[in-house]
């Protein structure tokens, strides 16, 4: 496969001007051709089966099926895909849902266009995009827990140490030259992180399931 | 006589980011404990007024505090940011606040062009200003405040307070 092949891009929000507007930009970009556009979540999981995109460019808020559901079955049928979520400030807590699922990173959708098609090649290769206040979000989730169960993972000192950083509003390249290691350090830290994330979420889960089974009364 | 098209579009932009600020603002999720107020929201509130500058603010949670010290801390913020604003030539900053061990700690990061920070000969050359006042307040809170800069590295500006939990 040659690094001159675009991008193929799905590209899911109920709103079809600004579908027209994200399609236009990635187009004219060059790397990214899109394969498919989705209005709603249920769309969005058939159309990605059909087309296989690369990179799936998702806002959380859709009728039918919600985007976190939406990129949960999408993740699960196709490993593979990338998911960008692009979201309005405000939703953090769906956006950390949809790490846990799976998606490789999040975006406003207030940045430029330019940022949206750096953000899409660096998504399809696997990229974490990680914003500053969503870095925030995942500290607190990680320090929430006081009684951790045995096995579920916890944040190293490094990793604690570069997901501050990422919060404080420090680029890969900046955190990398701070504690002398490479950027690609810095990347695969994050990409860890994100990993342990969604350990977690099955941590989670698992607990929730436990205590459902211990509160059932016998028949 | 026309408004420029350009100008329509900033306006359109300005006002859909300001309702996406409100929305936010408008939707927090009550997290906080009775008796306490939002850091985060009042760091958001603080953030959305200046001109020029684009603030994003991250919290590691809602952290909720006295609101007396949310004030102290939204102000010295606040001041950080105008400093930002005049001095920087940033186009971005980053606020953070977390709460770790008791301490609140706070910092504002800017993107812009840094600048050789020898405490002691900015004083005696009385051209410490703002921070020499944001540092004054922040010492006379109880708490401590350090400067991290370098000519083209940006600057970052992080207040360390005791996290105060009791309600008077």
């Amino acid at each position: 496969m040659s690094d001159a092949e675009p991008i193929r891009v799905m590209v899911v929000d109920d709103h079809p001007v600004w579908r027209d507007g994200i399609r236009d930009d990635l187009e004219r970009s060059g790397v990214a051709s899109v394969v498919a556009e989705a209005g709603d979540g249920g769309e969005a999981i058939e159309l990605a089966r059909e087309t296989m995109p690369d990179v799936v460019l998702m806002d959380l808020r859709l009728p039918t099926v919600s985007g976190v559901d939406a990129i949960r079955q999408i993740v699960e049928e196709a490993p593979h895909v990338r998911v960008l979520v692009l979201s309005a400030s405000g939703e953090e807590a769906d956006v950390l849902e949809a790490v846990k699922v799976g998606a490789t990173g999040y975006l406003l959708k207030s940045t430029t266009s330019a940022e949206i098609c750096d953000a899409v090649v660096r998504t399809s290769r696997g990229e974490p995009v990680f914003t500053s206040p969503l870095a925030g979000l995942v500290l607190s989730e990680f320090r929430r827990v006081a009684q951790p169960t045995a096995g579920e993972p916890g944040l190293t000192p490094r990793e604690n140490e570069i997901l501050r950083l990422v919060a404080k509003g420090y680029t890969y390249r900046e955190i990398a030259e701070q504690l002398f290691i490479s950027h690609k350090t810095v990347q695969n830290h994050v990409q860890n992180i994100l990993t342990k994330l969604q350990l977690k979420k099955r941590y989670e889960l698992m607990r929730y399931a436990i205590q459902r089974g211990l509160d059932r009364t016998p028949d | 006589s026309s408004v420029p098209a350009e100008e329509v579009r900033d306006l359109l932009e300005l006002a859909g980011r300001q309702e996406q600020e409100l929305r936010a603002l408008l939707s927090e999720p009550a997290e906080t404990a009775p008796g306490t107020v939002s850091l985060r929201t009042a760091l958001r509130s603080a953030a959305f007024g200046v001109d020029g500058l684009d603030v994003t603010i991250s919290a590691a949670g809602g952290l909720g505090l006295p609101a007396a010290q949310v004030e102290d801390v939204s102000g010295a913020v606040r001041q950080a940011l105008e400093n930002v604003r005049r001095h920087a030539e940033a186009t971005r900053a980053t606020v953070f606040a977390e709460e770790l061990e008791g301490e609140l700690i706070v910092s504002v990061r800017d993107d812009g062009v840094g600048f050789v920070y020898d405490e002691e000969r900015l004083r005696s050359q009385g051209k410490l200003g703002m921070l020499g006042s944001m540092k004054g307040r922040i010492e006379g809170l109880g708490g401590s405040m350090r400067v991290r800069t370098a000519p083209g590295r940006g600057t970052e500006i992080e207040f360390r307070l005791p996290a105060r939990r009791e309600v008077e």
